[in-house]
């Protein structure tokens, strides 16, 4: 399929999802900005304020020929994108698509409540078992904090999560926008790291598949 | 960042900008010389891009103490001839609301924008008040946009028009708007700049005030036909249909959302609405005359569908008005497309019951289900104070002071901003929290008509200032025995570090007025001054205090942790947990909960802490009662 006939069937609906503090903004301003560079409208639906401090955040980023509002309807998302687990389990359990792409952070941060033993735990196996369930197609499971502190450090976990998207048939934008996009978005010292996780998410990523298609 | 976009005298131009950015940009295309404001998510992305642009463009923009304050400085800046904007949240309108009631009846000077950005399901506030009602009830022109492009463009057209009929407009968004990001083209400068010049030759007073009040409500009736001009209000229809699907403002794109999902284009009619007051009663009449069944969509409450139900009255011919009043969409909370097009489907099969309908526009009964039993799965992740925050600080030491002096049964006042988060665990200390600077007054009458019980009232510091020091200045009068607790991390944080009159960090020459300072002036007889993070002198000054029988103040003081030189300044330490040390008791997560705890990776239940996560404030060494958090010296990066 390509990408003019994906537009044409209404919006590409991406989400991401994750836990204030992790970059879910960043994220979805760098696909804003590679969406516009690549000729398509665009809408953001993002969260601020208190309701940010270490609680659970997503945004909801729309593309296409033309956008109405920015909430994506329940069953629509195309992509999720799961800066942490539990946080993507919650937005696909709402909002997935069927055969819809998923590219998972398996490092999940633990709520307080969970710690104090006040509510069960959800381990990484349920919720990549659950979003299968879902009709997930193309699921990526990567720890991508510690894939991230080797390439440009922790803090570009996100980024790196990005990269590995940009590895997905489904993702209609190109890695090259993306990835001036990226150089466009972020402040100049921490370019470097950013640019290195990047590329190491989309070869994690790209590899993988032939993996798959190889067996 | 956005600041090339902002000051772009390149008109068409599209760029990608965030919904309360356009409404700045419409300002500064308008030529505004004057704004201020109040700091309140959701609208505070305004005044900060405003500030950015203002030392560029030679236009006045700062922060004001409170949204009254704020809305008076405007008001002063409209007398003077310029162009001023004021800019707050919903509920920032009711501090404002006084003035707004009174400045209505003035023939204005310089244009005069009110921007109030509501918030429907209160997703960063207490209520989810709807303003439109506030433009009814003052009599006020008011409009509302449905996407950036408009955002921009009726910010700007909102001070013609102010201008054109000397009254104050308002300018009505919601949350969904001004923090979705998206693309939109650029306007054209008004390049009429004015010098101030005040007109000492008239008296700017509504009183008396009868000939001012029916001069307003002729003021309204000629902003009917001024809208006009603009075209906020877009009729799209055959003259046939018998079904209308009406939005008011942003909402308005999940009615024409809904259309498409139901491939009802072209068979239904639709009514863009963007005037709020007067409601424009000739277009809505256009749909009226054909159709015999309405759906009105609509953020928050049943405004516009009451109005057009009033306009109904007058065909003779039934129409049937659906809409959140009539129970066809849900009556509070956020209007969501799911909801809309389930409604119109509703409305179809009522009027053309042999109509098909796509069937998979909604979730199915199953899958709906599946996701119920997922989501009960899933635990709650509670919001938190952020590592290194002072707050988390001050809650543990209040809580260890009421402990150790022997206090069982405390009342604890909250107030509104980060520190609100103390409602919920780890400290879940807070019993009460209502409107901005309420801990003063209520503390106050707890504290009279509680005598046995120790009454302590946390406040802000950005709360103190805007609405406290009046509550302050009664309890002192009073001279009731209530704790202070003036939780003052220097800045406006829960909204993202605005300044205010304490904060100590600012670089220009502005004054800086301490709480203390003001407690002092007040006559509070006991006023300590304490950093946040040296817990053990915090416990022991609550301690004293809490014995008192006069009215005291504790200011507990340390910036934010996000305050923008915190966040980035280099760390010298982390912490670090002993392994050998750690019995799991878990005493660090159940009484300090910070997010930088986390289960050790042996799986023996013992605790450890992220390195990425700790922001090295070093206060958790106290609470641990093994001794095993410890510090560790970082080598300074290269």
């Amino acid at each position: 399929m390509t990408r003019e006939t994906k537009a044409k069937q209404g919006p590409f609906n991406l989400i991401i999802a994750g836990v204030g503090g992790q970059g879910t903004i960043f994220a979805s301003q760098v696909v804003a900005r590679a969406a516009i560079e690549e000729g398509f409208s665009v809408r953001i639906a993002e969260t601020y304020g208190v309701t940010q401090r270490g609680g659970p955040v997503y945004s909801q980023v729309r593309i296409g020929r033309q956008v109405y509002g920015p909430l994506i309807p329940k069953g629509c998302c195309h992509l999720l994108l799961g800066l942490e687990p539990i946080e993507a389990l919650r937005r696909g359990a709402d909002y997935l698509a069927p055969r819809a792409g998923v590219v998972l952070n398996t490092h999940v941060s633990v709520p307080l409540e969970t710690q104090l033993g006040k509510q069960p735990d959800l381990r990484i196996e349920t919720i990549e078992r659950q979003l299968r369930k879902l009709g997930a197609g193309e699921l990526l499971a990567m720890d991508a904090r510690a894939m991230a502190e080797e390439a440009g450090g922790a803090t570009t976990t996100n980024v790196l999560l990005l990269g590995a998207m940009c590895g997905f048939d489904v993702f209609p934008l190109s890695y090259n926008s993306v990835e001036s996009a990226m150089r466009a978005t972020t402040r100049p010292r921490f370019l470097e790291a950013n640019l290195v996780s990047l590329d190491r998410g989309r070869e994690y990523a790209l590899a993988v598949k032939n993996v798959n298609q190889n067996n | 960042m956005r600041k090339e976009v902002l000051l772009s005298d390149a008109p068409g131009t599209r760029v990608l900008l965030l919904g309360n950015e356009a409404i700045a940009r419409g300002a500064i295309e308008a030529g505004v010389q004057f704004v201020t404001g109040y700091p309140g998510t959701p609208s505070t992305e305004i005044m900060e891009t405003l500030i950015e642009a203002a030392p560029h463009l030679d236009f006045v923009a700062h922060w004001s103490v409170n949204e009254k304050v704020a809305f008076d400085a405007a008001t002063g800046a409209s007398f003077s001839g310029v162009r001023s904007m004021v800019i707050m949240k919903h509920v920032g309108l009711n501090v404002a609301a006084d003035s707004l009631q009174q400045l209505k009846l003035i023939d204005i000077a310089g244009g005069f924008v009110i921007v109030s950005v509501d918030d429907p399901s209160g997703l960063s506030s207490n209520n989810e008040q709807d303003n439109r009602w506030y433009a009814k009830f003052a009599g006020l022109p008011a409009i509302e946009p449905a996407d950036l492009n408009e955002a921009r463009e009726m910010a700007k057209r909102a001070f013609e028009i102010s201008e054109e009929l000397r009254t104050p407009v308002i300018l009505r968004s919601v949350t969904r708007l001004g923090h979705m990001t998206g693309d939109l083209e650029l306007g054209e400068f008004d390049r009429n700049r004015r010098e101030p010049n005040f007109d000492g030759t008239r008296q700017w007073t509504p009183f008396p005030c009868l000939e001012p009040e029916r001069r307003l409500r002729e003021k309204l009736r000629q902003a009917g036909e001024v809208f006009e001009r603009y075209e906020f209000d877009v009729y799209q229809g055959m003259g046939s249909e018998k079904i209308g699907v009406v939005g008011a403002g942003f909402a308005f794109n999940y009615a024409q959302e809904a259309v498409d999902r139901l491939g009802l284009r072209g068979e239904v009619a639709l009514l863009k609405i963007g005037t709020v007051n007067p409601l424009p009663n000739r277009i809505i009449h256009r749909l009226l005359n054909h159709v015999s069944q309405v759906l009105v969509v609509e953020d928050v409450t049943p405004f516009l569908e009451e109005g057009i139900k009033a306009e109904a009255q007058g065909i003779h011919r039934p129409i049937q008005i659906h809409g959140r009043k009539s129970g066809a969409l849900p009556e509070v909370g956020e209007t969501i497309l799911d909801d809309v097009v389930s409604a119109l489907a509703d409305v179809v099969r009522q009027e053309s019951p042999d109509r098909a309908l796509p069937s998979d526009v909604l979730l199915s009964k199953g899958r709906a289900e599946q996701s119920t039993a997922i989501q009960k799965l899933i635990p709650r992740r509670q919001i938190g104070f952020c590592a290194g925050c002072s707050h988390r600080a001050t809650y543990y030491a209040l809580t260890k002071a009421l402990q150790n002096a022997g206090i069982k049964d405390p009342i604890v006042v909250g107030d509104i901003g980060c520190y609100t988060l103390g409602f919920y665990p780890p400290f879940s200390i807070l019993q009460t929290m209502t409107s901005m600077g309420a801990s003063m007054g209520t503390s106050d009458a707890l504290a009279q008509l509680n005598p046995s019980r120790k009454v302590i009232a946390v406040i802000g510091d950005s709360t103190f200032y805007h609405a406290g020091m009046p509550g302050l200045l009664q309890i002192a009068q009073q001279q009731r025995p209530v704790l202070i607790i003036a939780m003052d991390n220097s800045v406006t944080a829960s909204t993202g570090q605005q300044p205010h009159p304490g904060t100590w960090q600012l670089t220009d020459e502005r004054t800086v007025i301490p709480i203390e300072d003001i407690a002092r002036a007040f006559q509070i007889p006991h006023v300590r001054v304490v950093r946040s993070l040296q817990i053990k002198r915090l416990i022991r000054e609550l301690e004293e205090a809490l014995v008192l029988d006069v009215p005291a103040m504790i200011v507990s003081r340390q910036a934010c942790a996000l305050e923008p030189g915190e966040r980035w300044r280099e760390r010298t330490v982390v912490a670090k947990v002993d392994a050998a040390k750690c019995d799991g008791c878990l005493a660090c997560v159940e009484e300090y909960g910070c997010p930088a705890f986390v289960a050790a990776e042996d799986g023996e239940g013992k605790m450890a802490i992220d390195p990425v996560l700790c922001n090295g404030c070093a206060s958790c060494k106290i609470v641990c009662p093994q001794g095993a958090i410890y510090l560790e010296r970082l080598e300074p990066e290269e």
